[in-house]
């Protein structure tokens, strides 16, 4: 707790908490865009926090975060377009209830869920970050190594769509990480005597390309078709029986979704669904579930913020992130000269510290200032996208100059927007692709190191029970739905037979 | 869109998607292979790029084979050719503004691009309202980037700077 303490004081610095305001105003402008989640927000804003110290830019981009969620939530309501797969769910019942006339309250309940939800998932990581940091780092490269290829495991076995596409796109990824300087020898690596790429390619280029310039082609193109009708907001005040029906599916919500943005590859999306799931078998009136049900909000909210939460975890103790926008904050850590990882708690308790009190201020900011000026957000939403894209474009090819202060940065963040635009197309997820490449470097030099350890892999892996254990666990992730498509597979063959 | 013209989007999208990843995996297999590949226990910088490449060639195959369903979100707008024109041309701008912004400066480079991408937007070459967002808009970052946060952005050398 005297960490956190410590991380409050950095955080309610003065120049601190202007930071955040400014990273969560401007992540909901962003955010409100539709089309545009988090993930997008982050990578076009990330060149907005380069010329800050360490602690602010972080700070500023837990603010963008949060922002841009709580502005995707907004749309969600508002006009039915989640900013992100994270606030699909909200659509469901929030644009339900803005049809019945209750648009405020909803998107009320949203921002007090996640306020509550993040909460619980500051003091949550409090408790939980050191011990998980005490026991990793006695890891050696075999368990960065297994740790590393069971967090690819999760992402295969929760990635949306074609298994093979996603393995394609972790193929890719990882090579793209490849290019450069071999991580043990340093001999140049597919460079094409080009002097820019002796070092390889930037992560806030690759995702700034990928997600943010490929978003904006991708919105490009629907400019002709696109067009919206905002739900007028009504009053902000739930009512009595929102309040009630919302306690409890926003205390759950709160620590289902911690607990599922542990897992690598888990994080918001996923702890909003399940919430939602949940939810539906827990209340009363499962017939309103899809037709404006307040508990369709209030879960899924607060479980996906508690699971944004729960996903700086990994990223923060182990320096493992689970999902696009915890590969971007670190390459953000890593822009700003920090590694993260159990030693970053030891060495810069600050930023570690800093980090979590700031997620706690972001979501008090986003009830205390952003909630009041909905108003605003609404006014933006009517403002067409045609109008606003130009100004996202300079921002991302600045930001894309400013890292090295070369325009060849530009030519590469065109080359990754035109490769976001074209996987999209191709309806590819660009997600596995963005954390390959950022793995791609620790993998390759933990498991040359492993093998330089190692005069017989089998028996070295013997002799590491806890890379074994999670070589096991990873295993019986990929074996267990196997027998469970067998199973069903069989019980549907005796159905047919009875029959 | 007509739905025969979707069919046929549905049906090579996927084998499109495979014959890319095909050609990916086989350039960075011969890329790889001029690499050192070392031994089994001191890999060498071409080794696991090598398997990579290997590996995406296959599973390319295994894709071109089996391509599966095309996984359209329903709700999924497609702009046809009218939109892809419109994304080749912002990239082409933004390529452009690459090449000559050290040459023309920021400011004037900006102002040209956001000119070019407002227009777009407006679907009109010629226009003043153009012309008075994208003055705003490059004076409006030069000052937040350049003034506020001290980016370095070049000043060009056409005007000796």
């Amino acid at each position: 707790m005297e960490g956190l303490l410590g991380g409050f004081i950095v955080a309610l610095k003065p120049m601190n908490l202007v930071f955040c305001f400014a990273g969560a105003s401007i992540g909901t402008l962003i955010g409100v865009l539709p089309g545009l989640g988090p993930t997008a927000a982050i990578a076009m804003l990330l060149p907005l926090t380069i010329g800050l110290d360490p602690v602010s830019a972080i700070i500023m981009i837990a603010g963008i975060y949060y922002g841009a969620s709580y502005g995707g939530s907004t749309t969600a309501i508002l006009v039915k377009i989640p900013g992100e797969a994270q606030s699909v769910v909200t659509c469901l019942d929030g644009y339900k209830m803005a049809q019945q006339g209750r648009a405020g309250a909803a998107i009320a309940i949203a921002a007090i869920g996640s306020f509550v939800a993040g909460t619980v998932g500051a003091v949550a990581i409090g408790l939980i970050s050191m011990p998980l940091v005490e026991f990793a780092i006695r890891f050696g490269p075999a368990e960065n190594l297994s740790l590393l290829l069971l967090g690819f495991i999760v992402i295969l076995v929760l990635a949306k769509g074609n298994v093979v596409k996603s393995l394609i796109m972790i193929a890719a990824g990882l090579l793209l990480s490849m290019v450069g300087q071999d991580v043990i020898t340093g001999q140049p690596r597919f460079t094409l005597g080009i002097p820019e790429l002796t070092d390889g390619f930037g992560v806030v280029v690759v995702a700034m390309g990928i997600f943010g310039l490929g978003e904006v082609f991708a919105n490009v193109e629907k400019f002709r078709t696109r067009s919206m009708q905002a739900v007028p907001v009504g009053s902000l005040m739930p009512t009595k029986d929102d309040w009630k029906r919302s306690a409890m599916p926003i205390a759950r919500g709160s620590v289902l979704g911690f607990l599922i943005g542990l897992l690598p590859g888990g994080g918001a999306t996923l702890a909003s669904f399940i919430s939602y799931g949940v939810e539906k078998k827990f209340t009363k009136h499962p017939e309103e579930f899809g037709n404006g049900a307040v508990e369709g909000v209030a879960g899924p909210e607060a479980a996906n913020n508690a699971g944004a939460a729960g996903s700086f975890i990994p990223l923060l103790a182990l320096g493992l992130p689970g999902n696009p926008v915890t590969a971007l904050l670190l390459g953000a850590l890593i822009v700003h000269n920090v590694t993260p990882g159990p030693l970053m708690i030891q060495e810069r308790p600050e930023i570690f510290w800093g980090v979590i009190a700031s997620m706690y201020v972001g979501n008090v900011m986003l009830v205390l200032l952003n909630l009041p000026l909905i108003g605003i957000w609404v006014q933006l939403l009517k403002v067409p996208y045609r109008a606003l894209y130009a100004a996202l474009i300079l921002f991302m090819i600045i930001g894309a100059y400013s890292l090295n202060n070369n325009p060849v940065e530009i030519l590469l963040l065109l080359l990754f927007g035109v490769l976001g635009y074209g996987l999209r197309k191709l309806r590819f997820d660009t997600a596995p692709l963005i954390l390959a490449f950022v793995l791609g470097g620790p993998i390759e030099f933990n498991l040359r190191q492993t093998m330089m350890l190692a005069r017989d892999p089998l028996d070295y892996l013997m002799g590491r029970p806890i890379a074994l254990t999670i070589l096991a666990f990873g295993l019986l992730l990929i074996v267990l739905p196997m027998f469970s498509k067998v199973r069903q597979k069989l019980m549907l063959a005796r159905a047919v037979n009875e029959l | 869109m007509t739905g025969e013209t979707s069919r046929l989007a549905a049906t090579l999208r996927p084998r499109l998607g495979a014959i890319a990843g095909i050609v990916c995996g086989l350039i960075g297999t011969f890329a790889s292979l001029q690499l050192p590949l070392g031994t089994s226990r001191l890999l060498g910088p071409g080794a696991v790029p090598l398997l990579l490449s290997l590996a995406m060639t296959g599973l390319s195959l295994a894709l071109l084979v089996k391509p599966g369903a095309d996984e359209a979100e329903p709700d999924e707008e497609d702009g046809g050719l009218h939109g892809a024109a419109m994304v080749a041309l912002v990239a082409l701008m933004i390529g452009a503004f690459a090449l000559l912004l050290t040459w023309l400066g920021f400011i004037v480079a900006g102002t040209a691009l956001m000119y070019g991408l407002y227009a777009i937007g407006e679907e009109k070459l010629v226009s003043a309202k153009a012309l008075l967002r994208a003055v705003l808009t490059a004076l409006a970052a030069y000052l937040l980037f350049v003034v506020a946060l001290s980016v370095n952005m070049p000043a060009g050398t056409l005007w000796g700077y």
